[in-house]
């Protein structure tokens, strides 16, 4: 009786060591996958910022006078030289179905937001949907605009599948 | 026979101690090691575009230090310091004489984030090319 009581008791110390170690590698995987995969969205997102702000403010756009014709437009971009904003050209930006715009900037899955302003952060434009989502990258980037030095943020974010987007009309 | 088993539950929970501290070690080094690219990433871009912009508008040319200063101040962010070196060269019986310097911004820092980039541009007298110019610049965080 005394041998079963001691075997009992040196069972339950071990199972119970066993369930704790085990739970705390579980959790501690399952939260450093969960990161892997926060951080494998953030590169995505940061490298989606880096190539679309890129585009917008180094490339004039194919053809390169789009703006006067949008439905013959093949490539965004928003210069009318390296670094320098045309206005006429956001403006029509800013006019696209959210769908045209996410594809023509080049977020793939992602969405974008995009804000035109000058130095003073007074704001000349904006186009997209305004970021709701738990992961948002932002590449500012300075340009010139109206002969005035200003700033174009190019915001990349995810949403949760099924989230209603508030897309900027 | 009871010893071993210590011996050996002991054995198991070093090594699980072992392996947790290394992964959530790599874990916490590869998320800082996002965290740095993407801030000297903005630093390098927030450079080039300063530059670029500052030519386009014509300050750089102007190769009046205060001028070139307030631009800058204008719309660079307040978490970022801006060191700028343009360096003036000009055509001489084929080879290039430097005929002109100028800095502007704080003296460089050590800083954990810090990067550096350079560029060039040329003016003009008429049709024909004045000076070429070199430009560098060091950007940290302050």
């Amino acid at each position: 009786m005394r041998k079963g009581q001691v075997l009992t008791t040196d069972y339950i110390v071990a199972v119970s060591i066993f369930i704790l170690i085990m739970g705390f590698t579980m959790y501690t995987w399952g939260s450093t996958l969960y990161r892997a995969r926060q951080d494998y969205l953030t590169l995505e997102l940061m490298n989606t910022a880096k190539r679309s702000s890129d585009q917008l403010v180094r490339t004039q756009g194919r053809p390169i006078d789009w703006e006067t014709n949008v439905s013959s437009l093949e490539s965004l971009g928003l210069a009318s030289s390296d670094r320098v904003i045309s206005q006429a050209k956001f403006d029509e930006l800013a006019g696209l179905d959210y769908g045209d715009l996410r594809r023509y900037v080049g977020v793939g899955g992602h969405h974008v937001y995009l804000k035109l302003s000058l130095g003073d952060d007074s704001l000349l434009g904006e186009a997209g949907a305004v970021p709701t989502g738990s992961i948002v990258v932002n590449s500012r980037r300075i340009v010139s605009v109206e002969n005035n030095t200003g700033y174009l943020d190019v915001i990349v974010w995810n949403a949760p599948t099924g989230e209603v987007i508030p897309v900027v009309q | 026979m009871k010893n071993k088993g210590y011996v050996l539950t002991l054995d198991a929970a070093v090594s699980v101690f072992i392996v947790l501290t290394i992964l959530g070690y790599a874990s916490t080094l590869v998320n800082d090691s996002r965290v740095t690219q993407w801030s000297e990433y903005q630093m390098l871009s927030t450079g080039y575009d300063i530059t670029t912009v500052l030519k386009n508008n014509g300050v750089l040319q102007s190769m009046n230090d205060s001028f070139i200063e307030e631009s800058i101040n204008s719309v660079l962010s307040g978490n970022y310091e801006l060191r700028l070196e343009v360096t003036s060269y000009r055509d001489v019986d084929g080879s290039l004489v430097e005929v002109g310097f100028m800095d502007v911004g704080p003296e460089v820092k050590e800083s954990e984030l810090r990067t550096h980039g350079r560029s060039t541009y040329v003016t003009f007298a008429g049709n024909l090319v004045d000076t070429y110019n070199a430009v560098e610049f060091w950007i940290w965080l302050k």
